[in-house]
């Protein structure tokens, strides 16, 4: 069932009592003033849409996919509940339904090898069903009364609860560093913002809620108003009519529409945040700035390009992993994003019904030895600088235009992640398919037109940078007093590495002392 | 990138895993879109096609049957997996600038990953550009070069890719579980290698000139294209650029394991918090062996029946699953790596996340007796007939991409040497009956062949020596 968002981590619970103690001269995040906090009026909601959208694709794959996503994600945690969606979808998920209990639905999905997921991101929740056509009818009605009739008991909310505060105070803080730099980053560019927290929640959010809070939540949310059914595969003709029929179903007083997003808070300057855990063996990195750029803006194309050459997530074609991994052997990757990415599987391809209403650039460098983080950190803000002043030269932008026509055709492979784009496109109110208009976006596209879409998005000048380390305090000061970060190699370097790392080692970030945060590690996400 | 390193330790627990069960009742004819095609060069070469219906999409992938159990000697741990990083350093005509244009040209997905048994490149590409990447990959293949410096600069990548999953505990319990259930075999290091093979690394260079030549060879490599592709097409641009390929495999001596005579555990004391969580391997054999049809069908019936009782035993559906998991809240996570298949004899492993203050060692022996009882010969009829068909829809559902097919082709010839072990073995699976389940309980699952490590935060478990004596006991 469920894997993905306490993916194989699910860890039991243990309070933060039972980490280390950290000292507690470290300001803490929300305790700095020089960023605007959202304000806390009441957002205004939008109307409910008066029954699910579908979209179906009925095709001789003998793999049916599922999806109902719901515009609704951890952003609609309420304030003080935080991770009460994900914790409502999962006990959705994960809780028995109709007749069954959570032991007997796991009994009758299991000889079929059919799942049924559920995945929370921060405006979407999506349930995800797959099985073969052999088994569609005997299938059907377990979705169809996970959405509709979830038993949500007590016994089982206490064990998802149990599972999800592992997920944040276990694993999340203790046992996987790129994640927790990642989420910081995250928490950083949308302090006060509904985006601020991870979907898992924050650990005073998860002890609070009750299941009751959870019955409650579904019912405001998960409605047929906020829907969105997917259909692919070998489906007998009115299969989706019958779908469409029972998610109609989900009405109600209590459904409220989609509330309005406040801005991310406003960034003046850069700023750093170093999350202190004594343990960590390597330095994880994370920096970005959240901006104005969502999949239906016409210069998504243009930024999307220009990040693959920065850094395409998992392969070499990135300026970053060419000159961190590939010249100088520093790292196993360094990648950009030019909107939130979640891996799927073992892919190299984003997952699908991720979609966010703002969205924010990225850059992921992959853990560093602590005597190397320092100079990487500058490396890629100098790399960053020079793409939003310059830009791309025609050679570059033909090379990686080449590259992405196609790499970009390997997001579509399956039946199922076409589903999951289209709905994708349908989120962001895109009228043409994904690939078909960036192709042709791209085809069109100067270097000029490229350039001067960088210089209105990218402006390192908000840089908030993310960092997970042991000597936290060492990094900070390194940054804060520019000290030189001189790097030793296995090898010789070229010339041209040599003369570039002159630069790089006393590189100045302009970050003083008082724009960068320390926080303990088991304060992230805390509250 | 390019490397998958503990996917054995982390497809297992992280993420479902990429392809895997093999159906009951289902012949491989079942499971490929169309009947894969095999063809051997003079030189020893295997080319294997496999049609599938993704229009414009193939993957050309290259197998060689080099793991990390090839890593005979001392301190070379690792090596099979630095290599892998290599084969991207380019060559006198493709240097790696070139290279990586090239490839990047075509849009094409280009990695690769080491397991203990086998290395994969995996390219994806347009089908359009198929004779260029035939061109390109056997260029690499035969004539790999690359200078000390290059070398030396990608022995940090593998350092780095170490740390990606330093602060996870599975990397450490894997490596203890390993060591202690291997004393002399070469499964008793990960794939990764110890981190002081990997900080010596660089001053190998040498070394990994004569590894290229004694198992890059045409012998011990097999190309697997799936997808959009034309069986002739293929063979003819195959032929063109790998005739002159030359060599022969080098055969290590892989020491053999002794039988276990008694089990063996330690523990972990780890630094950052954790709640309590266990890893156990009990010693099974090779997926397949013997010469005579009448052997190897008998190891894949045991192959087949130990598959059966991962489903029976430690899926989400079972007793003790439910037990722990749902109803009790005694661990967060439980389960075991079913899909695990080695050319020699390995480990069933299960795994399990505890709540806080449960004892490990309890569990563990809750573990030990529903694999006693299943030896003992309660064996539900019906809950037979579920896990087989589990094992084929999950096959069937999982196959859905040409990256798909090839690496279910790749992964049975690696273990087993021959397309054809996949139908012996989808047979072997549809027959697997009560008594079968029962006899590899008995056999390999008993607690005489269990090796377990526990790892928790704090205080050590007391019954269990910890990390430092089992090193001092010599494994590794």
């Amino acid at each position: 069932m469920r894997r993905a968002v306490v993916a194989g981590a699910l860890l039991a619970l243990t309070s933060c009592g039972g980490a280390s103690p950290a000292p507690r001269e470290y300001p803490r995040l929300e305790d700095r003033a020089d960023h605007t906090l959202a304000g806390d009026a009441p957002r205004r909601r939008e109307p409910l849409a008066d029954g699910p959208r579908v979209i179906v694709d009925r095709n001789a794959s003998p793999v049916v996919t599922l999806r109902v996503a719901f515009d609704a994600g951890s952003a609609a945690d309420a304030p003080g509940r935080e991770g009460l969606t994900q914790l409502t979808a999962t006990l959705m998920a994960e809780g028995g339904a109709g007749e069954l209990s959570y032991a007997e639905l796991s009994d009758r999905l299991y000889p079929m090898a059919a799942s049924i997921g559920a995945f929370v991101s921060r405006d979407e929740t999506a349930f995800v069903g797959q099985v073969h056509r052999d088994h569609l009818e005997e299938f059907y009605p377990l979705l169809r009364d996970v959405l509709t009739r979830p038993r949500m008991g007590e016994a089982d909310f206490a064990r998802v609860r149990d599972q999800a505060l592992n997920a944040l105070t276990v694993d999340l803080r203790s046992a996987r560093d790129e994640e927790l730099g990642k989420q910081a980053l995250q928490a950083m560019l949308y302090e006060g913002h509904p985006y601020g927290h991870p979907a898992v929640g924050t650990e005073a959010g998860l002890r609070r809620v009750r299941v009751d809070d959870a019955r409650a939540h579904r019912g405001q949310l998960f409605c047929a108003g906020r829907a969105t059914i997917g259909i692919t595969g070998d489906v007998p003709e009115g299969f989706a009519a019958r779908v469409e029929r029972d998610v109609g179903r989900l009405t109600g007083d209590a459904c409220l529409g989609r509330a309005e997003l406040p801005a991310p808070p406003e960034v003046t300057a850069p700023r750093v945040l170093i999350v202190h855990k004594p343990d960590a063996r390597a330095v994880a990195v994370s920096m970005g700035f959240a901006y104005d750029l969502t999949r239906d803006h016409p210069d998504y194309p243009a930024v999307l390009l220009a990040t693959a050459w920065l850094g395409q997530h998992r392969q070499f074609v990135g300026r970053l992993m060419q000159e961190i991994r590939g010249e100088r052997g520093l790292n196993y990757g360094d990648y950009a994003y030019a909107e939130h990415f979640t891996q799927e599987g073992w892919s190299r391809f984003p997952v699908p019904n991720d979609a966010r209403r703002q969205q924010y650039f990225s850059i992921w460098l992959r853990p560093l030895r602590p005597e190397t983080a320092h100079f990487a950190i500058r490396l890629a803000v100098r790399e960053l600088r020079r793409l939003a002043a310059e830009g791309l030269t025609q050679a570059q932008l033909d090379h990686v235009r080449t590259f992405a026509e196609n790499y970009f055709a390997l997001y579509l492979q399956t039946a199922s992640r076409r589903l999951g784009y289209a709905m994708d496109d349908a989120f962001y109110g895109v009228d043409a398919p994904y690939l078909e208009r960036l192709r042709a976006a791209w085809r069109e596209l100067t270097v000029e037109q490229l350039n001067a879409a960088l210089s209105r998005h990218l402006d390192p000048g908000r840089l908030s940078i993310a960092a997970v380390a042991s000597d936290a305090e060492g990094l900070a000061e390194a940054i804060a007093t520019e000290a030189a970060s001189p790097v030793t190699y296995q090898s010789e370097v070229s010339a041209r590495v040599q003369e570039d790392d002159r630069q790089i080692v006393a590189y100045p970030l302009g970050i003083p002392r008082e724009r960068i945060t320390v926080v303990p590690v088991n304060e992230m996400f805390d509250r | 990138m390019r490397v998958l390193f503990s996917r054995l330790v982390l497809a297992a627990l992280l993420l479902p895993p990429a392809l895997s069960c093999l159906p009951a009742a289902a012949s491989a004819q079942d499971v490929f879109p169309s009947a894969p095609r095999v063809e051997r060069l003079s030189n020893g070469l295997t080319v294997i096609s496999a049609r599938t219906d993704s229009p414009g999409i193939v993957a050309y992938y290259t197998l060689v049957r080099v793991g990390s159990r090839d890593e005979v000697e001392d301190g070379h741990s690792g090596f099979a997996h630095l290599f892998e990083h290599m084969m991207f350093r380019g060559t006198e005509r493709f240097p790696q600038e070139r290279y990586e244009e090239t490839i990047q040209g075509f849009g094409a997905d280009n990695n690769a990953y080491t397991t203990q048994d086998f290395t994969l490149y995996t390219v994806t590409a347009p089908a359009g550009v198929l004779s260029q990447v035939v061109e390109l990959e056997a260029d690499r293949f035969q004539r790999l070069s690359y200078s000390e410096e290059q070398f030396r600069t990608e022995t940090g990548a593998v350092r780095g890719e170490y740390d990606t999953s330093v602060s996870n505990p599975l990397l450490r319990m894997w490596e203890s579980l390993s060591e202690i259930a291997f004393t002399r075999h070469t499964y008793g290091h990960t794939t990764l290698g110890y981190l002081r093979d990997i900080e010596a690394m660089p001053e190998r260079y040498d070394y990994s000139r004569r590894f290229f030549r004694r198992f890059y060879t045409p012998d011990n490599c097999t190309i697997i294209v799936a997808g959009d592709v034309d069986h002739d097409a293929l063979m003819t641009a195959v032929r063109a650029q790998y005739t002159g390929w030359r060599g022969r495999r080098d055969r290590p001596r892989v020491p053999t394991e002794p039988e276990p005579t008694a089990g063996r555990s330690v523990h972990i004391d780890w630094p950052a918090p954790s709640t309590p969580r266990l890893l156990v391997g009990w010693r099974t054999p090779s997926f397949v062996s013997g010469r005579r049809p009448a052997d190897r069908a008998a190891a894949l019936r045991t192959s087949a029946a130990l598959r059966v009782v991962h489903g029976l035993a430690f899926s989400e559906p079972s007793p003790l699953y439910q037990r722990l998991v749902v109803d009790e809240r005694r661990a967060i996570e439980l389960g075991s790596w079913a899909d695990d298949r080695n050319v020699d004899p390995g480990l069933f492993v299960a795994h399990a996340i505890l709540t806080e203050g449960q004892s490990a060692d309890a569990v563990i022996g809750e573990m030990q007796a529903a694999l006693d009882a299943l030896g003992q010969g309660e064996v539900d009829a019906e809950r037979l007939a579920a896990v087989k068909s589990h094992v084929r829809y999950a096959m069937l559902t999982e196959l859905q991409t040409p990256s798909d097919v090839a690496e279910l082709i790749a992964h049975t010839l690696a273990v087993s040497g021959e397309l054809s072990t996949l139908d012996a073995y989808l047979a072997e699976l549809a027959q697997v009956s009560a008594e079968d389940v029962a006899r590899v309980a008995r056999e390999y699952l008993g607690a005489g062949r269990r090796f377990a490590v526990t790892l928790s935060h704090g205080e050590a478990e007391a019954d269990a020596p910890t990390e430092a004596d089992a090193s001092a006991g010599g494994a590794s």
